[in-house]
């Protein structure tokens, strides 16, 4: 049976972050994001998140592309590979250790969240 | 080690002397920067007197021509008798597998271990055409040696420069994203990496990358984290990145700069020798 006190603390750990305010990027406990909080960003939401990007570049899709971005094919329909539709790639600094790299797709002029990787920074590709 | 000093006697020429002590010409041994004050004395080099004293340079035969470094990320041989550079890293594996897809097998892991030497060799060695200058006897007795240079990896147990981990995904599936890092020496493959990628789009086999031969070469040098200090090409913000048939882009070509740490690592080799990329194959 689980104690007052346990389940005191397992809800306040539940419920709290939702009801602080909206955390800012030096707040924002980026390691225990899930994917989807992130699937749902805009450059510019993402921006608002995570702080100033530290990377960022647009380049068209492919079948096959360099061994950081080799993942993108798969995660975007075949007519957006085929048409070579534009990707937004931006990458943030998320502590000493960490980069996460998020990919927009050009959707019907609007860029739609594709993929994401946080990564060593010590990582090449 | 201090240059052996000929006493001319009758009848000796500079032919003869070369030909004694295995200077490939007169004309060599004439023009050695060691000779200076004989030249000065002899400006005619055909007419030389008994008791002239002829220094002798370092040859081929007369000097240490083999030299041995291991560093924590590879090994360099230098073989001057064979003007061969070898460069081995020694990988030692970690083989997993993606969730639902079968164990590696033996075969497998060796089938994996052949493909990536293969590739490497096929890519990397024999390309870099080297050359040395310098004080040192070395320098001085291979000054007009061109040599090549071999990469290699090794599959060890342990004791690896690197730490080599392999996933194992379906067969046909799209490849994970592999890397290398620097900084803890450890290398991330996959078993799709045997493909080639024609990230050029050209359609044509010689243009295709291999990622084996691209993730090498960060390994031997050409990482940001290192002392070359430069990495992948392909990024907009890299130096190189108009230069897309590049190894570290997303071509098949080396360039002399993905040479610049094994240069860097080479002149601290063998003392007073400074080497040069002559040329890249």
């Amino acid at each position: 049976m689980t104690r007052p006190i346990a389940l005191l603390a397992l809800l306040s750990g539940a419920i709290l972050p939702w009801l602080a305010a909206p955390p800012t990027a030096s707040e924002t406990p980026l390691s225990t994001q899930t994917d989807d909080t992130l699937t749902t960003l805009t450059p510019e939401t993402a921006e608002t998140r995570l702080g100033p990007v530290q990377d960022s570049e647009t380049f068209p899709l492919a079948p096959e592309l360099p061994e950081f971005r080799t993942m993108l094919p798969e995660k975007a329909t075949q007519d957006e590979v085929d048409s070579g539709a534009f990707v937004r790639e931006m990458t943030w600094s998320l502590d000493d250790a960490l980069n996460r790299t998020i990919w927009f797709i050009d959707r019907g002029g609007a860029w739609t969240y594709l993929h994401h990787m946080d990564w060593d920074k010590g990582a090449e590709f | 080690m201090a240059d052996r000093v000929h006493t001319v006697k009758k009848g000796d020429t500079l032919s003869k002397i070369a030909k004694k002590y295995g200077i490939k010409s007169a004309k060599a041994l004439y023009d050695d920067p060691a000779n200076a004050k004989f030249r000065k004395l002899r400006p005619n080099p055909d007419l030389i007197e008994p008791g002239d004293k002829v220094t002798i340079p370092p040859t081929p035969a007369s000097v240490k021509s083999n030299h041995t470094k291991d560093m924590p990320r590879m090994s360099i041989d230098v073989n001057g008798d064979k003007a061969l550079i070898f460069v081995q890293q020694k990988w030692e594996y970690t083989f997993v597998e993606q969730a639902g897809v079968s164990k590696w097998t033996s075969k497998e892991k060796t089938d994996f271990h052949t493909a990536a030497d293969k590739s490497i060799w096929a890519r990397w060695s024999g390309k870099f055409k080297l050359t040395c200058t310098g004080k040192s006897d070395f320098a001085r007795a291979f000054k007009d040696t061109v040599f090549n240079v071999s990469f290699d990896i090794k599959n060890v147990k342990s004791g690896g420069h690197w730490k080599v981990t392999v996933t194992k995904v379906p067969k046909g599936s799209k490849s994970p994203t592999s890397s290398v890092n620097w900084g803890n020496q450890t290398i991330k493959l996959d078993s799709e990496d045997t493909k080639l990628k024609d990230l050029l789009k050209t359609g044509k086999d010689k243009d295709k990358q291999s990622p084996f031969a691209h993730e090498f070469g960060h390994a031997v040098g050409n990482s940001k984290h290192g002392p070359a200090a430069h990495g992948d090409e392909y990024k907009a913000g890299a130096a190189n990145f108009a230069d897309k048939k590049s190894m570290m882009n997303i071509g098949t070509e080396l360039r002399k700069r993905h040479a610049d740490h094994l240069i860097g690592e080479l002149n601290k080799m063998i003392k007073d020798t400074t080497w040069t990329v002559k040329s890249v194959g």
